[in-house]
């Protein structure tokens, strides 16, 4: 469903990344690891769409489609998930209302019909037990005063209810403490399907222990230097990202 | 002076009112006037105004008309309506008018002999020094009074609604709102209109001892009309005096608002919402008078600027002397979302005492790129996302309007109607 060919990106004018493949199929859980400054927030960002990066080289397809020439909101329509590594606080926003217009946008982009207050509601009660979300920051502003752990839990919320064909998770457990790891995974577990692929970036392996991935994917330096199977996270563990080089050497 | 200069001549008919101490307010109204004209920009309290359409433009008095008022119409209120000054029974609805309250034209209310209405008209708005009220109180004193008597406490909304028919006419719809001790309402006024027109309106609002006012005022002229208007409100103690003005339509709209703490106890909490695009201006110019101490006032003031729009606010805040134990607070934020548009923000001070508290604070932003990126992330559009992130700006002053039916409307109209006006 994604096929990533030689991405080239640049913000001002600093290439950051240089030159990445990734294929990525349904019902497939690919882990992007890599130390701080590799690009790994880089590629999500691009991926979702924001619009401050340069695509200097390279392609992005998301199903039949040229996802680099997708708007933001055409990405999530189309079912691409970024969950955020840092979710905004938007104060007014009701988080509700907002998660329904969301919903809403996406329902009618694939010809299906609106949901109403009544019927959204029933959606967000089921969903809400999968991050076991406390019902009251519902009725709060998006994110307003929510914990660190509450945010990331919000995000995998939105994305219960968003049920995207392609979830982009971006350090989804920096800043949570073992049980919030727990509850988060479990959700993003549940919501694995052979419809479904996700992309977990992190920069620890704990998380893998919970989410466990198909794929290993090492970045470094803007490229990824090493893929593997699940093992390659345990090496990482074992000898960090110093000492780890690139198995063949890659083109550049 | 740039009368000599302008094609608007205002004229004015001769005082029908019986009562001899209207006539003389009214005469002196006009010569006042006649002395201080048509303001200028190098007057500091309309340095940021452009009249050039107001004073260019052959403004004809008021004519008989007929406008659809029904997008504006507030069902379950009682309401009295006004067509290009002229009372309007048809489209109004004083059916079960609660006891302890009068709800009459301003006009029948000068002409009886209770001499409420006489003896309240023209102390809350001076004339001395602004010439639209001058204007407005040299004219025919056409508009509505209401009178609650002490303890009445009114739960139906009470709506006034001011309509201007037809192009270039003229009108100077007066309100007089008279509270007694221990009163309440809940009233909104509506200045709409259909094409290009003057509208110079004047509302005065007495609230005695714990009374209670809540009062909306909605601006929503036609996008190519001018609306100068005041509202002049005086306060008793513990006297509270609640005002949303919004801001929406003309293509120039100036709103004055003065009141005056008389009383030690009182409140004033004025909000304003000023909505402009296109090359339109909003203004909101308040004047609150700490007259005595141990007083309360708030302002939280908004604008949202589109295209090459301007937004001005001013706001005076004056303690006078031994008005000790003063706590005045006063805020003013502009959105704006365009490069081409301006927003002035004018915070003005003058502290004759020692024992007051006073914050101001004043921030012109953009749009939150950021929070923006997250909705559009999620599948919003990025019109709808701008105005989601309007609507939250404006919320705190959305939220205090207490008819709910008046709230919907507004939150519709900004997610919907902004962004889209052109030049």
């Amino acid at each position: 469903m994604l096929e990533i060919n030689n991405l080239h990106v640049s913000i001002e004018g600093k290439e950051i990344l240089k030159g990445i493949d990734l294929s990525v199929k349904a019902g497939e859980v690919h882990a992007i690891m890599g130390p701080n400054g590799s690009g790994k927030s880089t590629l999500a960002s691009v991926l979702a769409g924001r619009e401050e990066y340069d695509v200097t080289a390279g392609e992005i397809r998301f199903f039949e489609n040229d996802l680099l020439d997708m708007d933001a909101e055409i990405r999530a329509r189309e079912g691409l998930f970024l969950a955020f590594q840092y979710p905004m606080e938007i104060p007014g926003v009701g988080n509700t209302y907002f998660l329904r217009a969301a919903l809403n946008a996406i329902r009618e982009h694939k010809g299906e019909s609106q949901l109403d207050a009544f019927d959204f509601l029933q959606v967000v009660r089921e969903k809400m037990k999968l991050v076991q979300l406390d019902e009251s920051l519902l009725k709060r502003a998006v994110n307003e005063g929510f914990s660190g752990g509450e945010k990331k839990r919000n995000e995998i919320f939105h994305m219960a209810v968003l049920e995207p064909r392609l979830a982009i998770l971006d350090e989804t457990d920096s800043g949570l403490d073992i049980d919030a790891l727990r509850i988060v995974s479990e959700g993003v577990n549940s919501l694995r399907s052979p419809d479904r692929a996700f992309v977990v970036i992190t920069h620890y392996q704990r998380l893998l222990d919970h989410i466990v991935p198909d794929f290993v994917h090492v970045l470094k330096d803007g490229q990824i230097i090493r893929s593997g199977g699940r093992e390659l996270a345990l090496e990482l563990e074992s000898q960090g990202y110093e000492r780890l080089e690139p198995e063949t050497s890659q083109a550049s | 002076m740039g009368s000599e200069m302008t094609a608007f001549q205002p004229t004015f008919s001769k005082p029908a009112h019986a009562n001899p101490s209207i006539q003389a307010l009214r005469a002196a109204a006009r010569t006042r006037f006649e002395a201080l004209g048509f303001p200028t920009r190098r007057q500091e309290a309309w340095r940021f105004v452009n009249l050039g359409a107001v004073i260019t433009t052959e403004f004809a008095p008021e004519r008989p008309g007929t406008i659809d008022v029904t997008p504006w119409s507030l069902p379950e209120s009682l309401t009295l309506v006004f067509v290009n000054g002229r009372f309007d029974p048809e489209r109004s609805n004083l059916t079960q008018i609660p006891p302890g309250m009068v709800i009459k034209t301003l006009a029948d209310a000068l002409e009886d002999d209770k001499g409420v209405a006489q003896s309240h008209l023209g102390t809350s708005a001076a004339f001395d020094d602004h010439p639209f009220v001058a204007l407005n109180t040299a004219q025919d004193l056409e508009g509505a009074f209401i009178h609650l008597l002490p303890g009445t406490d009114v739960e139906k909304t009470i709506h006034i609604l001011y309509a201007g028919a037809g192009k270039n006419t003229v009108s100077y719809p007066r309100t007089l709102i008279v509270a007694e001790s221990g009163a309440r309402a809940n009233i909104v006024e509506s200045y709409v209109s259909e094409d290009q027109s003057l509208s110079c309106p004047v509302t005065e609002v007495a609230v005695a001892q714990d009374a209670s006012i809540h009062h909306t005022r909605l601006q929503e002229e036609h996008l190519s009309a001018n609306h100068l208007g005041s509202v002049a409100v005086n306060l008793g103690s513990n006297a509270a005096y609640q005002l949303s003005s919004i801001n929406l339509g003309a293509a120039v709209a100036r709103i004055d608002i003065n009141v005056s703490l008389n009383g030690a106890g009182a409140d004033a909490s004025l909000d304003g919402l000023t909505l402009v695009g296109g090359t339109r201006q909003g203004d909101h110019h308040v004047r609150i008078d700490h007259k005595v101490g141990e007083c309360t006032s708030t302002q939280r003031f908004r604008s949202v600027l589109d295209d090459e729009s301007r937004a001005v606010f001013t706001g005076r805040i004056v303690v006078a002397e031994g008005a000790q134990g003063t706590d005045a607070n006063q805020s003013s934020k502009s959105l704006v979302r365009s490069s081409d548009a301006v927003a002035f923000n004018n915070p003005q001070l003058e502290i004759y005492t020692d024992d007051v508290r006073c914050t101001h604070g004043s921030t012109v932003g953009r749009l939150d790129e950021e929070a923006l990126f997250y909705l559009r992330a999620r599948g919003i559009g990025r019109a709808e996302a701008e105005g989601l992130l309007t609507l939250a700006f404006a919320a705190e002053v959305l939220d205090a309007i207490p008819s709910k039916e008046i709230r919907t409307r507004l939150e519709n109209l900004i997610t919907t109607r902004l962004g889209t006006e052109t030049g």
